[in-house]
């Protein structure tokens, strides 16, 4: 082998196209979040809840199937009486599934999203500042914006991230709950019936995280220091938060002043558990009885706000757009 | 050949101020250097030319693609290492510029080799494993010039590329520089104050003043138009030899650091050194018009000024 | 040549950091360059001559006198600053004037001497109502300057004052430097940009690693390096034509060739040096510079780094 310097040479190859590009800004901004160990932390108890709703639905569909353990082991311990409720409740279901299944979905995975609402401001706390605030720090934009990229390539990776991690934390353990559900329940014919709460679902997992991307990426171009963009979304989403309830009792709107109230709102509506409850007093017997001495919680929430549901979308839409603005004017000073 | 960098009435304005105002250039492949006072617009015409800054008026077209109809694809091929420090931040020396690499549209594998070719081109050894964010002002330089090469682009933007460095690492950085135009073939803008430098590697200049461009040559052809000097220095006898450069029609001054100036008015300096040959005068040493460049700059943009 | 700064034996640490270590040397009148990279004790020295700190051993004198704790000598010492500490929101005048209050100019003559100092630094008049904030670097570096010329020093520090600068802005504090140096102040400056130096000083002190490892003119320096066979870089439209000619005339020892130059290992060189003119004076190929390879600062300090 004769010596060979170590010289400059040129590369041949074909280059990869723009969606590689932009995967590659996202796979690396992924990386660099789940370094944090309190991220993987709030992903563990999103799919920890998750799993322990499947297990809740289990036990349910267990207890109402006449031949599984479970109900045989009721039947022994509590004796005839529990036999005969469960039984009872099982002719009930099997009556009225397009109303029961559904209502039972609706129920739970609501409240599920409730909380992942919650754990997604948290997660967006914690990765907030790796978004655009670091490379507005480190001038990174100006790398990106030299090589084979335009702004909207960066931003399209930089959404992906966020897209990605919090529907990891949010929509896919929706999905996984009911799916699982489905699997584990005595009677397959459930996925008719439980199938619009699985849109619900989708529809209030897709509207959070998108909503809540956005906004991360407003609040992490506007802040240059890390701990100023963590800041500024812990502002945005408690400070606003204990405004819009004072403000909810002087201003009807009020509560509709933060952006992840209104997200919450939404969701409520999304689901519209006083739906649930509406159709199943009128065609359920005895339950009618039942609501009366139960006032729903989530039914008052939804009527005090006047316009019903469409109040806090059209807040939530102002948000977003201010939002797009601040990024769009942020990024391309740069 | 077809020009590497071609503007017709480029602008760019910032509120009250014009940073470029109609810029018609028309540049061949080589080593550009781009010189201009603070503020004369040499990063606004970078910047415009990448597309970081939006131009107000005006077609700018690099490697023969017109930039506002084919952006993404002309950064393809090209480079820039800008002027201000900038890293992506929680990365590692190859890390960052394998991942440069894939930005600019190579895959993983390809992007990964290069990387390390290109930090052994800029003189890096064991650093590369080290983040970026914990590098001297020496290797930042050095990786801003890889990261700006790493995709094999044809042209490449170097903003000011020795600013804060020592003069060791001055020499090496324009060494490298001196080193991708002749090996790769990459042509290569350098933007920078210090003219010395920019007269050791650029053979094309373009100097900026008020946004406009004053003087775009190649750097030979400006020398020739200077009168010819000569500065040299002796050991001794300097009132002597200043008297004999009179009689011989020669003007001559002593200079700060020590040298004797001379405008001899000749083409080489050989009738000089036939001169002091025949005095049996050996100066220490002897050069031909060394500030040429600066001298041309001051001139040239001072005319600039005296003509708004 | 008296000297203006003369140090013998010199040291200073930071605990067990090296800042100079048993330097001795003279600075003579004029325009001295102070070179070496970073961290050779640069700025140790410049602290030391200004009095901020105390030499850990040796002894260090300005103008025959030790500046530390000795305000006497440190009134004819000028110190124009690497980092800018100037007052953004003050007016030139001003800032000029409460300095000059301070270092014990007389309140009836601050004015007058601040005016001075800016008449000297070529500031113009229309821009002293203007606050320093709204300057651009050149002329923030020239009310620095104004500065360390208020109290009329005899020597003149200055830190890295072409930092930033522009080809023009270096220019002209180039200028300025030679007028101060021809109403007889003496200047140490120090630099990253060597070309810079070479075109204004006369002399230089260069420091590596705590150590001074060259001094002296311009001229000095170079018959120290001439006692060793030298490097020779020619300049020349015919590289191969002026090596073939060195040969012929047996003063060759080797040499490369690169486009516009041949760099040449002569023979005797003693005897090359003191003839080569008319050595040379009958070479076909057109010559444009003859420099030794060791007299120039990038090569000096290429052999002290190497």
């Amino acid at each position: 082998m004769s010596i060979r310097a170590h010289d400059y040479e040129h590369w041949r190859g074909t280059s990869t196209s723009i969606w590689r590009r932009r995967w590659t800004i996202m796979s690396y901004g992924m990386r660099l979040c789940l370094r944090s160990k309190l991220l993987r932390g709030i992903f563990a108890i999103a799919w920890v809840s998750a799993l322990s709703v499947v297990a809740f639905h289990f036990l349910i569909g267990q207890l109402l199937s006449t031949d599984s353990a479970l109900a045989s082991f009721v039947a022994n311990t509590f004796g005839r009486k529990a036999k005969a409720i469960l039984d009872g409740v099982t002719a009930w279901i099997l009556l009225y599934p397009e109303i029961t299944v559904d209502g039972l979905f609706r129920i739970t995975l609501s409240l599920l999203s409730l909380l992942y609402v919650t754990l997604c401001c948290l997660a967006v706390a914690l990765f907030v500042p790796k978004l655009i605030s670091q490379d507005l720090s480190s001038r990174a934009i100006l790398i990106y914006n030299s090589k084979a990229l335009t702004r909207t390539d960066y931003l399209a990776g930089k959404f992906g991230i966020v897209f990605v991690l919090l529907g990891g934390i949010m929509i896919a353990p929706l999905a996984f709950v009911w799916f699982a559900s489905n699997i584990l329940s005595p009677d397959w014919s459930f996925f008719w019936h439980g199938f619009s709460a699985l849109l619900r679902a989708m529809a209030a997992g897709v509207v959070t995280v998108l909503c809540l991307s956005v906004l991360a990426l407003a609040v992490s171009s506007l802040a240059r220091k890390s701990g100023a963009a963590t800041a500024l979304w812990i502002v945005l989403w408690l400070v606003t938060g204990f405004v819009a309830e004072a403000a909810s009792r002087v201003l009807p709107w009020g509560r509709c002043l933060s952006p992840i109230n209104c997200l919450r709102e939404v969701t409520r509506g999304l689901f519209d558990l006083r739906g649930v409850m509406e159709s199943a007093r009128a065609s359920l017997p005895f339950f009618e009885s039942l609501l009366k001495s139960l006032p729903s919680k989530a039914a008052v929430a939804v009527e005090s706000v006047p316009g019903g549901a469409w109040m806090p979308v059209l807040f939530l839409a102002g948000f977003l757009g201010i939002s797009i603005l601040a990024i769009n004017k942020r990024i391309s000073n740069e | 050949m077809p020009p590497i960098i071609e503007t017709q009435g480029l602008s760019k304005r910032f509120g009250s101020h014009q940073a470029l105002d109609r810029i018609d250039l028309r540049i061949e492949p080589g080593t550009i250097g781009l010189l201009g006072p603070n503020g004369a617009g040499k990063s606004t015409l970078i910047r415009c030319l990448l597309q970081l800054d939006e131009n107000d008026t005006g077609r700018a077209s690099l490697l023969g693609q017109d930039i506002d109809a084919h952006g993404r694809e002309v950064r393809k091929r090209v480079g820039y290492a800008p002027e201000q420090d900038c890293h992506i931040p929680g990365m590692a020396g190859c890390e960052y510029v394998t991942y440069c690499a894939q930005l600019s549209g190579l895959p993983f594998a390809a992007a990964r080799q290069r990387a390390h070719e290109m930090l052994d081109f800029v003189g890096m050894g064991q650093e590369r494993y080290r983040l970026v964010e914990t590098y001297s002002t020496g290797m930042k330089q050095r990786i801003k010039i890889a990261q700006a090469i790493v995709h094999d682009p044809e042209l490449v933007f170097l903003d000011e590329p020795t600013n804060g460095l020592d003069p060791e690492g001055q020499a090496h950085i324009l060494d490298l520089i001196g080193r991708i135009w002749k090996e790769s073939g990459i042509s290569v803008v350098l933007s920078s104050h210090l003219l010395p430098d920019v007269d050791r590697i650029c053979e094309q200049i373009v100097i900026l003043a008020r946004g406009r461009v004053v003087v775009h040559d190649r750097l030979q052809e400006l020398k020739r138009r200077r009168q010819p000097v000569a500065e040299l220095s002796v050991q001794a006898g300097v009132p002597e030899l200043i008297e004999a450069f009179s009689r011989n029609g020669w003007s001559s001054e002593l200079l700060s650091n020590g040298r004797i100036r001379v405008a001899h008015g000749q083409e080489s300096l050989n009738p000089m050194i036939a001169f002091l040959g025949e005095r049996r005068i050996a100066p220490i040493e002897i050069k031909a018009s060394p500030n040429a460049l600066q001298e041309f700059f001051l001139q040239a943009v001072r005319d600039q000024g005296a003509t708004p | 040549m008296s000297a203006v700064i003369q140090a013998t034996e010199l040291s200073c640490f930071y605990g067990l950091v090296l800042g100079l270590n048993n330097v001795t040397f003279t600075i003579g009148p004029g325009i001295t360059g102070l070179v070496g990279p970073n961290g050779a004790g640069k700025s140790t020295l410049i602290k030391l001559v200004t009095g901020q700190i105390r030499p850990s051993s040796g002894r260090l004198t300005v103008f025959g006198e030790e500046p530390w704790n000795n305000p006497g000598v440190l009134g004819s010492i000028g110190y124009c600053p690497e980092h800018e500490h100037v007052h953004q929101d003050l007016k030139p005048v001003d800032w000029l004037r409460s300095l000059a209050a301070l270092s014990g100019v007389p309140r009836g003559e601050t004015l007058q001497r601040s005016e001075l100092a800016l008449t000297a630094v070529g500031l113009s008049r229309e821009h002293w109502k203007k606050r320093i904030g709204t300057y651009s670097k050149g002329m923030r570096q020239r009310v620095k300057l104004a500065q360390a010329l208020l109290h009329r020093p005899g020597l003149v520090i200055l830190d890295e004052p072409m930092n930033g600068l522009d080809p023009m802005g270096r220019h002209e504090i180039g200028d300025i430097l030679r007028g101060l140096q021809r109403s007889g102040v003496h200047i140490l400056i120090s630099s990253h940009i060597l070309d810079e130096l070479e075109a204004l000083c006369g002399s230089f002190l260069m420091l590596n690693w705590g150590r001074a490892v060259a001094g002296g003119s311009h001229q000095e320096i170079h018959a120290d390096a001439s006692r060793l066979p030298e490097q020779v870089v020619i300049r020349t439209d015919r590289p191969e034509d002026v090596v073939e000619y060195l040969r012929s005339a047996g003063l060759l020892r080797g040499y490369y060739l690169e486009e516009d130059r041949a760099v040449v290992w002569v023979r005797h060189a003693e005897r090359f040096y003191a003839e080569w003119t008319g050595l040379l004076g009958g070479c076909p190929a057109r010559i444009f510079e003859v420099q030794s390879r060791a007299t120039t600062l990038s090569g000096l300090f290429e052999k002290v780094n190497s």
